[in-house]
């Protein structure tokens, strides 16, 4: 039973990241790789500050989604200078010091990481069983997504998605760049923060190697499995990436052989998911075609720089 | 040089890209009302005008103003949401977005575009909305786009994506068009109907500025010529004039071809 409860938690936390991360990569069209990056300083915000200032859990949780936040609009001032590739770069190799910093910097855990973080609480009530978890988490899980669709489905989402299409076309009729990646990217951080700071309450102990670039790949892998650019769609992939690989350890394989599968079969979805299908599992479903997935095609940012018309 | 009247006005403008001087030292004002057309060989700088003019390059010297306003340096959103509407030769439609979207997309100062609003005031985001959408199928019947709103603008013909360029330039409310190549890629019907939408504009009082490269257009629907070679205006007159000009005939239109 704690077998399920565990899984479900996880789904929780995942979908929070892949929905979150859908408006970064789906809606805005801006290909960065640093959602763990940001899932790491939500949760070790949220772990530092309760355990160094022992404050409420849940300020120190706010305070964690408020740096992620932060640190999401760092980026964004990267994407308004650099996209395609070289925000592919900028983003990665953010990515890598946060971690780098977070194993060799003692004061922000180094490598005993951060321990004795509290569980969830407020006002003395703290969650201490699995089904209490389970049922915070899904209500989480279910408002970040509500938040997401909300703005997605907005005349922010819809200034967002001209960006994603045309940049240099949404400058010329009015959309700033600036204000919307700014935004974007800090509500994308701080969701992810949120994530972070419900892994950090869960596992109580947290440790740099649990944000590396794996989870990016597996955050990226739901996204783009479950469909880029639809608000269910990463929701699904979430769900289906934490499930199957749970489901699968129950398979006679020796867990020697099933960690590096698992890899594998994340590699080979998202390059089956890439070449065959874009569109994601949500986009097979008749019912999604109003949303539309971005046309520039998730892994293939388009270059479009305005030098390449100056010549006439 | 600088008319009080002149509703857009460029002095000096000037750019270089590498060795280049695709824009040297070019001066003219636009007084409101009325098509102006941008001719002038390949590389001439025309449309290097209109990406200064816009902001969507950094001029190298010189100044734009616009109702009065210097807005030299100004961003291209901002030059955008001050009123003055540019066209792409190459349209930049949203393509993955619907019609409808692609206009509602081009209306300035929406409410909904703060997040903050978005969360905090949803029912006059969404009043904001109703009306706007109303707005926006107005245009797009007006541009003969009707029934195809909800089409994803990138499964259009190119004839009717030119249609939707115009419906989200119709939706930004400027009072300056500038226009990069609109008939180009039509065919004859094509090219009367965005004769036909520029003598409406001009009708309505708006100001029109097109860059083009079919000379019938340009006589007929223009009542000034800018002629720029080389980054610089050799000649500005009425169709006339330039048409009549004996030099710029044998160096541009060649013998004969009038």
């Amino acid at each position: 039973m704690d077998f399920v409860l565990n899984t479900l938690i996880d789904c929780a936390i995942y979908a929070v990241l892949a929905v979150s991360f859908d408006l970064v990569i789906g809606y805005s069209g801006q290909f960065s790789v640093a959602h763990a990056a940001f899932f790491a300083i939500g949760a070790y915000g949220t772990g530092l500050v309760a355990t160094d200032f022992h404050i409420q859990i849940i300020l120190a949780a706010i305070a964690g989604v408020a740096i992620a936040a932060g640190f999401g609009v760092l980026i964004a001032l990267i994407a308004i200078r650099v996209g395609g590739v070289y925000l592919v770069v900028a983003s990665l190799s953010f990515q890598m010091v946060v971690v780098a910093l977070l194993l060799n910097v003692s004061w922000l855990g180094g490598s005993l990481g951060v321990g004795g973080i509290p569980p969830p609480g407020i006002f003395g009530l703290e969650i201490t069983s699995p089904l209490g978890y389970v049922i915070l988490f899904v209500i989480l899980a279910g408002l970040t997504t509500a938040v997401v669709w909300w703005l997605a489905r907005s005349p922010f989402g819809r200034a967002l998605k001209t960006i994603r299409e045309n940049p240099v076309a949404a400058e010329a009729l009015g959309k700033r760049q600036t204000y919307l990646k700014g935004w974007a990217f800090s509500i994308a951080g701080g969701l992810a923060g949120l994530a972070g700071a419900m892994y950090a309450t869960y596992i109580t102990y947290i440790s740099s190697d649990s944000f590396g670039n794996n989870v990016n790949i597996l955050i990226m892998a739901m996204v783009i499995v479950g469909g880029a650019g639809t608000i269910f769609g990463p929701l699904l992939g979430a769900v289906l990436l934490v499930a199957a690989p749970a489901a699968i350890t129950f398979a006679p394989i020796p867990a020697s052989v099933l960690g590096p599968l698992e890899q594998i079969a994340y590699a080979l979805m998202l390059v089956i998911f890439v070449g065959l299908r874009p569109t994601g599992i949500y986009g097979l479903f008749p019912f999604s075609k109003s949303g539309g997935p971005p046309t520039t095609g998730v892994g293939q940012p388009k270059a479009d720089v305005v030098t390449s018309e100056v010549s006439s | 040089m600088t008319s009080a009247e002149a509703l857009l006005g460029v002095e000096d403008l000037s750019v270089s890209f590498g060795g280049v001087r695709a824009v040297n030292g070019v001066s003219f004002d636009i007084s409101a009302g009325g098509a102006t057309s941008i001719i002038g060989p390949n590389g001439a700088g025309k449309t290097t005008m209109f990406n200064l003019i816009t902001g969507a390059i950094r001029r190298d010297s010189g100044r734009v103003r616009f109702k009065g306003a210097d807005i030299t340096g100004a961003s291209p959103a901002k030059v955008a949401s001050l009123g003055i509407a540019r066209t792409f030769q190459d349209l930049r439609i949203f393509s993955g977005m619907t019609v409808l979207e692609n206009v509602m997309a081009s209306f300035q100062h929406q409410l909904g575009e703060s997040p903050w609003a978005v969360f905090l005031v949803p029912g006059r985001v969404r009043h904001q909305e109703r009306d706007l959408r109303g707005q926006a199928m107005e245009i797009i019947k007006r541009v003969d786009l009707k029934g195809r709103e909800h089409v994803a603008a990138g499964s259009l013909s190119y004839a009717e994506q030119k249609l939707v360029v115009i419906a989200r330039a119709i939706a930004m409310k400027a009072s300056v068009w500038l226009l990069d190549e609109p008939s180009s890629g039509l065919d004859t019907r094509g090219v009367a109907e965005v004769m036909g939408t520029i003598r409406n504009l001009c009708a309505d009082g708006q100001t029109v500025v097109i860059v083009e490269h079919n000379l019938s257009v340009v006589r007929e629907i223009s009542n000034r010529i800018l002629f720029l070679a080389e980054g610089r205006l050799i000649a500005d007159g009425t169709p006339d004039e330039i048409f009549n000009d004996t030099a710029l005939r044998t160096v541009y239109f060649g013998k004969g071809n009038r």
